[in-house]
């Protein structure tokens, strides 16, 4: 084959299933998910710290409120659960697709940087509230169990393996690690603790907050919530393209074997 | 009110950074992802 000849087929060559190629919608989805998360969170901060009252028993101590649950929320029953559902949509053999165990990667990995966010900054909080940075209370205890088990998941899909049961094994412990999640949300009920009750989410679902703290707290989660999604879409993506370049190799490498296998 | 600001930086810190390094960690894996298409034969974007 002349050269002449090999270009055409370069230029026509599918890119199709390359996630490099992204359609437009998909680009300002990202942009504007991103911006308005960003406004969100900068529109919570002002009023959270200078808009919102003082609260009489916490003083301005209630303003860590507007952001502490809020990533609370968004690494248990956003992050988290949104990883167990995509493990177990990966195992489910009907269902069984890579993107499902990217999605849950990208999932773990956002959730575990709120989970971190959510020991410190209730830790910031508990100091001067109980007297100490940390306390062996069933609902810290229950939500560092959490961090420790989803780090172990993220550690287990460093080792090398093949992809197919990397995804598998990493799907189970998703599924185990989440089962702490709610005992981390009923730790309150169960046993004695220092942690305050639910605000919102409480046994009769009506909240025990109002007002500018009430509309501050809901801004505080969904803006959080945007936050999550926009990066989960970025962490995503450079799983895709981890995983493109990845198999591409593969394919390359094997290619080269045969052609070595073909001359000799 | 510092334990307040402490708690806000901390959280608001925490996320910022991660958020940086996830921009900084597509741009190298694009560029990557290029070079690759590129010695593949691929068009890319």
């Amino acid at each position: 084959m002349t050269l002449e000849a090999a270009a055409p087929a370069q230029e026509t060559a599918p890119v199709a299933t390359s996630p490099l190629v992204r359609s437009p919608r998909a680009v300002w989805t990202e942009r504007i998910v991103g911006l308005v998360a960003l406004v969100g969170t900068v529109a919570t901060v002002i009023l959270g710290l200078w808009v919102t009252p003082p609260d009489q028993v916490q003083g301005d101590l209630v303003r860590l409120v507007y952001i502490h649950p809020g990533v609370a929320w968004v690494a248990l029953y956003v992050a988290f659960a949104l990883a167990a559902i995509s493990s177990a949509l990966y195992l489910w053999p009907r269902t069984r697709a890579r993107f499902w165990d990217r999605l849950a990667a990208a999932s773990v990995e956002v959730g575990v940087i709120f989970n971190i966010c959510t020991l410190i900054s209730g830790s910031i909080w508990g100091k001067p509230t109980w007297g100490v940075w940390w306390a062996w209370d069933a609902r810290l205890t229950a939500t560092a169990a959490l961090l420790v088990m989803f780090l172990g998941y993220l550690a287990l899909r460093r080792v090398p393996s093949d992809p197919e049961v990397r995804a598998k094994r990493s799907a189970f412990v998703c599924l185990f690690a989440v089962l702490d999640v709610p005992v981390v949300h009923f730790s309150v009920l169960w046993w004695k603790t220092l942690h305050q009750g639910a605000t919102v989410l409480n046994a009769n679902l009506s909240p025990q907050i109002h007002g500018s703290m009430a509309w501050t707290l809901l801004l505080g989660f969904l803006s959080l919530t945007l936050v999550f999604v926009w990066m989960l879409l970025i962490r995503y993506r450079i799983g895709a393209l981890e995983d493109w370049m990845g198999g591409g190799e593969l394919e390359d490498a094997l290619a080269a074997r045969q052609a070595e296998g073909v001359r000799s | 009110m510092r334990y307040v600001y402490a708690g806000y930086g901390a959280t608001l810190g925490i996320l910022g950074l991660y958020g940086a390094s996830l921009v900084w960690r597509l741009r190298k894996t694009t560029h990557a992802a290029r070079r690759v298409a590129t010695s593949r034969g691929e068009t890319t974007p």
